[in-house]
């Protein structure tokens, strides 16, 4: 079922953050939320979160759906492995020898059981990622999810992000259309 | 190497203010004291007097911990629990241990008393550092785990454990130390025969301040292990992994 926002505004205080939104998210789509900072791109996804209240408008469609997320920060346990943050979403879903194949399409073997406050930035955002994608969901959003990645790490980011999307609604917000076009997502004006 | 230097320079200050005072009296010196704690070592009746106050003590103490662990995960889920229980909480820290010794010798008798009164002062610590250490858990994990839909029992063990653990080690440091000395004084007051308490009481009545000294010392070191033990216990529960 798809995602429709019918007239969504979202204030904080005085200021008009979202206002007057109407998208409609098609089951299975990659959406793309390019603008600059400041624009209403977290606000948007916090929403699709239901970390936020609407202060007017509906959002039709969202029902039970389950969600994962890359958030602006990687709000990772940051004194557990790696494996173990991994672990935490996904359960018994995946074996230990999945879990280390995938991560380690992202990752360096090596990273698995270290701690994750002595991972990189760029580790730890791909950590952030890899957590998103694994843990079963029917929505994913994903906010700013190459920052700190050098092109090599993004271009492998966005050749993952596109396969587990299969089947999943995509939401990422991101400050250039070039990361948006890295997924050949749809882009979304509001 | 600093530490033993450290050891070394106080017992020669402790030798020094026994030479000037020159009454055993009044005080006796590290040589004398070990000498005394060394003779009650062979002494079956020593072995008994620990094992007495550590059991009774060591028990209120844990299951002080136990409680307050849980009224203060219950306070922090439902305030309505905290502000029950905050009236007794603060009673508990406020009211002098004298107090609840002499309450407690009418309602228990001596000889669980300082397993009654060690409960009492180390329960409404640890009650109060459980539900604010656990209001201290990270708002942007817990957004997370919203997100990701993680059981309760994730939560408490992933996000809230982590953030009470730093919290509890250190209360526990306080509390425990606390327990002891208020237990021991309890037995000091109510005189539970074969418990420490007895042996410092009987050792003030002989005024052999040498064996005074060497009660006290034994008090330190079991206190010590104990604190040892529990907070290796502890941080091995807290680490995450």
């Amino acid at each position: 079922m798809a995602i429709e926002w019918k007239d969504v505004s979202k204030r904080f205080g005085k200021e008009t953050v979202l206002s007057h939104v109407n998208v409609r998210l098609e089951d299975g789509g990659i959406y793309c939320l390019a603008a600059p900072s400041g624009s209403g791109k977290t606000t948007f996804l916090r929403l699709l979160m239901r970390l936020e209240e609407l202060d007017e408008g509906t959002i039709l469609g969202l029902g039970e759906k389950r969600v994962s997320a890359v958030f602006q920060e990687d709000r990772l346990l940051e004194n557990s492995s790696v494996l173990s943050n991994l672990r935490l979403v996904t359960g018994k879903l995946y074996s230990g020898a999945e879990l280390t194949a995938v991560a380690g399409r992202l990752l360096p073997e090596t990273a698995l059981p270290k701690k994750v406050r002595e991972c990189s930035g760029g580790m730890k955002r791909r950590v952030a990622l890899l957590r998103a994608l694994l843990a079963p969901s029917e929505l994913l959003l994903l906010d700013e999810p190459f920052a700190g990645l050098d092109e090599e790490n993004k271009q492998r980011a966005a050749c993952m992000i596109q396969e587990y999307a299969k089947g999943r609604t995509v939401v990422l917000a991101v400050h250039t259309e070039e990361d948006a076009a890295l997924l050949n997502a749809r882009l979304l004006r509001f | 190497m600093k530490k033993p230097a450290i050891l070394a320079f106080w017992l020669l200050v402790w030798q020094a203010a026994t030479i000037l005072v020159h009454n055993r009296l009044l005080l006796v010196g590290p040589a004398d004291t070990l000498l005394a704690f060394a003779g009650q070592l062979v002494n079956r009746a020593f072995w008994n007097a620990v094992g007495f106050s550590v059991l009774r003590i060591g028990f209120g103490v844990c299951l002080a911990f136990c409680a307050g662990l849980l009224t203060g995960s219950l306070a922090f889920i439902k305030p309505f629990v905290g502000e029950l229980l905050a009236l007794p909480v603060r009673l508990m820290k406020s009211i002098p241990v004298a107090s609840f010794v002499i309450l407690a010798l009418i309602w228990t008798g001596s000889e669980n008393l300082s397993m009654f009164v060690s409960f009492l002062v180390v329960y409404p610590i640890i009650h109060v550092t459980t539900e604010s250490g656990l209001a201290g858990a990270d708002p942007k994990l817990l957004e997370m785990a919203r997100v990701f839909r993680l059981p309760a029992w994730k939560r408490a063990l992933y996000l809230y454990r982590p953030a009470l653990g730093p919290y509890l080690v250190s209360a526990c440091r306080t509390a425990l130390g606390m327990g002891f000395k208020s237990g021991i004084a309890a037995e000091v007051i109510g005189v539970p025969s074969g418990s420490i308490g007895e042996g410092l009481y009987t050792a003030k009545i002989y005024l052999s301040t040498a064996e005074l000294f060497a009660w006290t010392l034994t008090i330190i070191l079991v206190s010590a292990m104990f604190e040892k033990v529990f907070l290796l216990i502890l941080r091995e529960c807290m680490a995450e992994r």
